[in-house]
């Protein structure tokens, strides 16, 4: 059993069929994963990450959870999908222990993790995202509304007064 | 006889102990009491709580996103409350907005006053 710590994938095309059997084989989505594309233009990086994300979705695994993808590339600094590092440096140190042999407790622990990412990765987490999107456009203008009538009243608290 | 006099475990550091490699046997040859051992070093003891630690966190990480999608997102969907609220505050807003008015367009009111006051200096 493996420690879900960050490990490189390459990849040599960015076609979306290709790429989809390329994060299936190099176990995209079950460990917290990276890819370093530097040397490449805005442009060329925005086709790629779009790419990668398109075949995430083919592979019905989401590119934030249970474990991360990360793009290292200081070319561009936010994708709508895919999450930004700026070097390898920057990925997280959450993900970043040593490999070292397991010792029974340790093993008990990642027992129970791999059953809870089990339990994760069956969620539908792209129809629940794109549901809690739609929430959230509705929190704030309840927000812009809440903010607008406590502005009003304040006014008339005020106009009261002076009278 | 082994139960009754255990062997006296000597813990040697890592350097010490590449020192002594190949003389252990004899070491423990010669002094019958002596068990000669490898320390174990801080960094190899902070690493093995490191993974602990690690695995961990790792299942506390979990745990959350199990319980934000699984309970907190899928409530949110299922019993949505923000457009019953949106319906309220907007109707709050049209009787404030109402009122206001209405005591801006009084005639004691302090615009009123402020406007002819204006208005009568421009005659």
């Amino acid at each position: 059993m493996k420690l879900p710590i960050l490990k490189e994938i390459k990849l040599n095309t960015f076609t979306v069929n290709e790429l989809v059997e390329s994060l299936r084989l190099q176990e995209a989505g079950s460990f917290p994963t990276y890819i370093v594309l530097n040397s490449k233009t805005i442009g060329e990086t925005n086709e790629i990450l779009d790419s990668i994300a398109a075949a995430f979705v083919q592979l019905n695994t989401n590119p934030k959870f249970p474990y991360p993808f990360y793009a290292v590339t200081d070319v561009i600094s936010y994708h709508p999908s895919i999450p930004i590092c700026k070097s390898v440096k920057d990925l997280p140190r959450h993900f970043v222990v040593g490999n070292s042999r397991l010792k029974g407790r340790e093993l008990a622990i990642l027992n129970k993790a791999n059953l809870l990412k089990d339990k994760v990765v069956n969620l539908p987490f792209y129809e629940r995202i794109s549901k809690f999107h739609t929430l959230v456009k509705k929190q704030r203008s309840l927000y812009d509304s809440t903010k607008k009538l406590a502005y009003l009243e304040n006014l008339i608290d005020q106009v009261r007064k002076s009278r | 006889m082994s139960d009754k006099n255990p062997k006296k475990k000597v813990i040697v550091s890592k350097s010490r102990l590449k020192d002594l490699e190949g003389f252990e046997d004899l070491i423990e040859e010669f002094y019958d009491d002596v068990d000669v051992r490898k320390s174990t070093s801080k960094d190899q003891r902070i690493n093995d709580f490191e993974t602990l630690n690690f695995l961990e966190n790792e299942n506390l990480r979990l745990e959350k996103v199990n319980i934000a999608f699984n309970n907190k997102i899928s409530n949110y969907i299922n019993h949505p409350q923000s457009d019953a609220l949106n319906e309220i505050q907007e109707k709050k807003i049209y009787h404030s907005e109402e009122e206001l008015f209405t005591l801006l367009g009084d005639d004691h009111s302090a615009l009123q006053q402020n406007l002819s006051r204006l208005l009568n200096g421009l005659k």
